[in-house]
């Protein structure tokens, strides 16, 4: 046991620094083949060229130098939380994330938890029903939900909200400590949103553990010795079902992160994905990298919180 | 068939389809897909449908995607009329424009999946078959390259790529989503050339002195072939998706028709106006990867030997 668990967090810890590297070579190696670097940005945008000026910038900037020299100094910066500056307007990365990272993980918490309350059931009832219209039906269902884009949904939303109820989402964004009832107001939809892929694939996995755990001796033994079918499949079947489960957690972090980004944009929200839209738009190099290393490490811990939480939940596993 | 000696009319299972002529027998199979499996077929004809209009765009079109009928602005849906599906806001045919959109939709769809496809294949089969600390090492970058957001890439390296004029976007969102297609699917190729390499037809190739490149070549590659071609098809609706959503955050192509950016913000204060704005690009999106979705899920259940006679 202990040493699946030190097994595991070296892993996680190996991976986030390959990770590191792997962003640091993007954004420095990379993206300077095919465009440039920050202080050509800058240049153009002022279509303004100085040679012996931008060499001062880059030198300002950390630009310039040994790649291995400025990777090391962004790698110990970052592990001691201090994630830089932003080019543009010199605010610390740190804050700014300090403030965005609540909403964008309320928007994924809140859109995951709706997702599951919404697939677990789905799920359910078309294993119990399988290979019959309803087990069709919902399977279907399913790959219907998995297919529509749910920016599309939000604009067909807003569109015909505002064409028939006169309604349009709030402009002005509210914080939960300010003012609650506007807040869940304006993070309702879009977390339901975002919420709403995911869940299709979950109503498939729910279908699938459902119909291997019904199939157990166990699941026999609880009718044989006459409880009801709802007592079965509530208390033995699913129960025991929901244990892999947890694995999509992990596994959808990447579409809920991808969700923040997209409907974050619609909707005008101060969170993290539009902070990470917007520098992208300006090249602003420091803040592409924060985020882009930030987001990579929670979806690692997450799957490490996922891989330990197997030893936990299930009573079966034994390292 | 008549002619044949009397032993061919005893049923000798796979020998005797080799009877019929090619086209016969791919005609048969398709036909004994659909009834097993309306849904799937249903699906086939949907993207089949798109593919043929993204191949014949410009036959079908009515108008030139970039016409502007400026005394025709945002007019409704009016089929048999001048604009079937209506126009946008500087008179552009909406029918046309979805036209040549199922064009870089259908372009990037089956670029992404080629190049995905191809570097999974190899990654999977090499380090599964090789093993040892090869596979150890190449499982931990995919580990990392997996740990990243892919919309989050995706939108970072098209805002960068998109600065530089020389840069045809279309084909950098081929590259960048076929890149990122990769580590998944080589996830599942892998696990597969794990089983098929203990596979005593392997153990006889390597008996017989075939080297590891031939083995992994003619043995292993054949057998992971089937898997290949359902998540390629899956994954189409995947590109399809990624596409449609870096065009609708504007980080597309520019100035060319696509579903995605048909739907962003610029056109949006029109939507009001004009809803078909709103629904027709969507529809075709939905249309587009449902299809895939549904004929991939299809496949699966008739390739992937793990679902085999359940």
């Amino acid at each position: 046991m202990a040493r699946y668990v030190t097994q595991r967090l070296l892993l996680a810890a190996l991976t986030i620094w390959l990770v590191s590297i792997i962003v640091f070579t993007l954004l420095r190696v990379v993206v300077p083949i095919f465009y440039g670097d920050a202080v050509d940005v800058i240049a153009a945008e002022y279509s303004h060229s100085d040679p012996a000026r931008a060499e001062a910038l880059r030198e300002e900037y950390g630009l310039s130098g040994n790649l291995v020299v400025s990777y090391l100094e962004w790698a110990g910066n970052m592990a001691r939380g201090n994630l830089g500056e932003s080019l543009f307007n010199g605010r610390p990365i740190t804050k700014e994330m300090h403030d965005r990272l609540p909403v964008s993980v309320e928007l994924g918490v809140i859109g995951l938890l709706s997702g599951l309350l919404f697939s677990v059931p789905l799920g359910v009832a078309a294993a119990v029903a399988q290979d019959r219209w309803p087990d069709y039906f919902l399977r279907t269902f399913a790959i219907l939900l998995n297919s529509l884009p749910g920016f599309w949904l939000a604009i067909l939303i807003i569109t015909f909200g505002n064409k028939w109820f006169n309604w349009a989402p709030p402009l002005n964004f509210a914080y939960l400590t300010e003012d609650p009832v506007a807040h869940l107001k304006i993070m309702l939809l879009p977390a339901l949103l975002i919420g709403l892929t995911p869940s299709a694939g979950l109503v498939r996995l729910v279908r699938t553990q459902m119909l291997e755990v019904l199939r157990q001796d166990y699941i026999r033994t609880a009718h044989a010795k006459g409880l009801s079918d709802r007592t079965v499949i509530i208390r033995h079947a699913l129960r025991n079902s929901l244990i892999p489960v947890v694995t999509v957690v992990g596994l959808t972090l990447p579409t809920l992160i991808a969700g923040t980004a997209i409907f974050e944009s619609i909707f005008t929200l101060p969170g993290m994905g539009r902070y990470l839209v917007s520098s992208v738009s300006s090249l602003d190099y420091p803040v592409i990298m924060g985020t882009v290393f930030v987001f990579s490490v929670i979806i690692v811990l997450a799957n490490l919180a996922v891989d330990l939480s197997y030893t936990v939940l299930d009573p079966r596993i034994r390292y | 068939m008549s002619g044949s000696s009397a032993i061919s009319s005893v049923d000798f299972g796979p020998l005797s389809r080799r009877e019929y002529p090619l086209p016969v027998r791919i005609l048969r199979t398709s036909l004994r897909f659909a009834r097993r499996k309306p849904l799937g077929a249903f699906g086939f004809v949907l993207v089949l449908g798109l593919v043929i209009c993204a191949v014949l765009a410009g036959v079908l079109a009515p108008y030139d995607p970039d016409k502007l009928d400026l005394k025709n602005r945002l007019a409704g849906f009016d089929p048999g009329g001048a604009h079937w599906l209506g126009t946008d806001k500087t008179g552009r045919d909406t029918l046309s424009r979805l036209l040549y959109g199922a064009r870089i939709s259908m372009k990037v769809g089956f670029g992404a999946v080629l190049i995905s496809s191809t570097g999974a294949l190899f990654i999977g089969v090499v380090s599964g078959y090789t093993g040892g600390i090869v596979d150890k090492i190449v499982q931990r970058l995919i580990d990392a390259w997996q740990a990243m957001p892919g919309l989050i890439i995706l939108i970072t390296f098209l805002g960068i790529a998109r600065r530089n004029q020389s840069i045809d976007l279309v084909w950098a969102m081929v590259f960048a989503i076929g890149f990122l297609g990769i580590p998944g699917a080589s996830r599942v190729f892998r696990s597969q050339v794990l089983t098929i390499k203990q596979a005593a037809y392997v153990e006889a190739a390597r008996s017989l002195g075939a080297t590891s490149p031939r083995i992994m070549w003619k043995c292993i590659v054949p057998n992971v072939f089937p898997l290949v071609m359902v998540s390629a098809t899956t994954g189409l609706g995947a590109a399809i998706l990624a596409e449609a959503s870096l065009s609708f955050l504007g980080f597309g192509p520019a100035g060319k028709p696509s579903w995605g950016q048909m739907l962003s913000v610029e056109g949006r204060e029109y939507m009001r106006v004009q809803p078909g704005l709103a629904i027709w690009p969507g529809l075709c999106i939905a249309a587009a990867v449902f299809g895939f979705n549904i004929f991939g899920d299809a496949l699966r259940d008739v390739l992937d030997p793990r679902l085999r006679g359940r």
